[in-house]
């Protein structure tokens, strides 16, 4: 009986939607509902050009246009995941971290086990050199995937914000381990021995950055200062 | 079944607790900086030494804001066997930071509060009450500072006829950050304007300029993290200190000072502070004399 209640739901949403608002289809069904096969239909049209038209216009730079856009979408759809998530990486993207910060939050609100809003919540944070929230942020992703890199790259940023340093020689070492094909640990360690005047092993981490990218710019020029 | 229940919860309470507990501590974090300062008075009428020794707590939650405390007990010593005064001084700060899309930095607004209470038989240092808002400015790349400090102070009314003071200053201070971060020039000015210049050594206002200059080092054994310089000319009285905490209530016309210090890393968390220096004053009768002053304190981060 309730699947039928969804179903029909569904159906009459895309109805009124391509009626009204033809550029969003408003496509509703719940996790363990089979998808209505229109509703299906309906994603690969309506839908798609959404968002076809939404990724066109952040490669173009148009971020307030790509905004709106997903305005459009949540504005029928406030809890649609995926559009806040995409409002979000683009209000970001055009340097406005707090809305970014109101979207990432809203999707955490949402479904506060979603690891990509966990990292992408970190961007701006990091922007605002918000450190410690960046970090703690970065840290609830550890603890679910202990060794998902992106978190680990975004706490060493933090790390290396704070200025603690024997910590980041710590982590920057662990992650060279567990990614020995990285360089961004690679850097990171090298950063780390730097501040703390232990020039050789400066060296020994800028040398092996050479190894992955050989004209990498700080690797060179520390290796030209420090000889 | 009704037992295992109340079971059950007291394990998942306590799993809830330990949780919340973690997050709590992950989100505070907590320095202590206990603290002691000497000064030995040289060609002063009436005053010998003054000692005093504190303890400030500084709680940040995460980058949002943080509160500091903090008590000190200080004992002025008097020449030719003049009573020793006590005083008691309670400090308490608030926080907040904002990161507005518009500025290129972070913005904090604060507000400070002083206590502080002696055994002054004119009443004239005892009493103080402040009250110190200000809202500071830091660029992300570290390169600059702005901001601006106001203070109002109350004293105690005379006990000797001088009536009651009211004390107002205001602190414009820039910063300059150079060599690649290696060093940081802060410069900020004193405007103090009294209510009543009986209280004031006869002074309605005064004007100083404070200059301090920081150099980072990378610590390395004896090498400190930091060493700073700083100097202070002009003519400053009953000044409000937003950056250490202090309250200068029982001094005189201060006419310049010199000092250095040093910050030390003991362990990833531990920093030993110390500084010394001298302070030119002037007291009422215009007899000048100087304070040769030592500070250490040792700030651990829980």
């Amino acid at each position: 009986m309730k699947h039928i209640k969804i179903k029909a739901l569904a159906f009459a949403l895309v109805f009124a939607s391509t009626s009204a608002h033809a550029a969003v289809t408003v496509c509703l069904w719940q996790p363990g509902y089979n998808t209505p096969e229109s509703c299906n239909t309906s994603l690969a049209t309506n839908n798609t050009r959404i968002w076809q038209s939404n990724y066109t216009l952040e490669k173009s730079g148009q971020y307030a246009l790509a905004v709106a856009g997903m305005d459009e979408v949540l504005r029928q759809i406030p809890t649609h995941e995926f559009a806040l998530m995409r409002r979000a990486w683009l209000n970001y993207s055009q340097g406005r971290h707090n809305d970014a910060l109101r979207d990432y939050n809203q999707v955490l609100a949402l479904n506060p086990k979603a690891l990509d809003a966990r990292l992408g919540i970190t961007l701006p944070l990091l922007a605002q050199q918000r450190w410690r929230e960046a970090a703690v942020e970065a840290n609830k992703v550890i603890a679910v995937s202990a060794w998902d890199y992106t978190a680990h790259v975004r706490l060493m940023i933090c790390e290396e914000g704070e200025h603690k340093w024997e910590t980041l020689t710590r982590h920057a070492t662990e992650l060279a381990t567990r990614y020995p094909g990285d360089v961004t640990a690679q850097v990171y360690l090298a950063r780390s021995a730097a501040w703390q005047n232990d020039i050789p092993s400066a060296r020994f981490a800028y040398l092996k950055v050479l190894q992955h990218v050989p004209d990498h710019i700080e690797a060179n020029a520390y290796l030209k200062k420090n000889p | 079944m009704k037992h295992t229940q109340p079971l059950a919860f007291a394990i998942a309470a306590t799993l809830v607790c330990t949780t919340g507990y973690a997050a709590e501590t992950d989100a505070w974090t907590i320095k202590t900086t206990p603290q002691a300062s000497y000064a030995g008075f040289s060609n002063a009428a009436t005053r010998d030494s003054i000692v005093s020794a504190g303890l400030y707590a500084d709680m940040q939650y995460l980058d949002h804001g943080g509160i500091t405390m903090g008590a000190s007990h200080t004992t002025l010593k008097m020449k030719f066997g003049a009573p020793t005064l006590q005083q008691n001084a309670l400090f308490l700060s608030g926080r907040k930071n904002f990161t507005p899309d518009a500025l290129p930095g972070k913005l904090t607004v604060r507000a400070d509060v002083h206590r502080a209470t002696n055994n002054d038989v004119t009443n004239e240092t005892n009493g103080v009450n402040v009250i110190a808002p200000q809202v500071g400015f830091m660029s992300f790349d570290k390169s600059y500072s702005l901001d601006l400090g106001y203070a109002r102070s109350r004293y105690g009314n005379s006990n000797i006829g001088n009536g009651g003071l009211s004390v107002s200053q205001w602190t414009p201070t820039v910063g300059f950050g150079f060599n690649q971060g290696g060093d940081w020039l802060q410069v900020r000015v004193y405007d103090i304007h009294f209510s009543n210049a009986l209280r004031a050594q006869n002074a309605s206002r005064t004007d100083a300029l404070e200059v301090k200059w920081t150099h980072y080092l990378v610590a390395n054994g004896l090498t400190p993290e930091q060493i700073q310089v700083g100097a202070l000319v002009g003519k400053r009285l009953y000044a409000v200190d937003g950056d250490s905490g202090a309250l200068y209530n029982l001094a005189d016309v201060q006419r310049g000072s010199a000092s250095l210090g040093a910050q030390w890393k003991l362990a990833e968390n531990t920093r030993l502070i110390a500084q010394g220096g001298v302070e030119r004053y002037e007291n009422s009768l215009a007899t000048r004399y100087s304070a040769n002053y030592v500070y250490a304190g040792i700030s651990q981060q829980w």
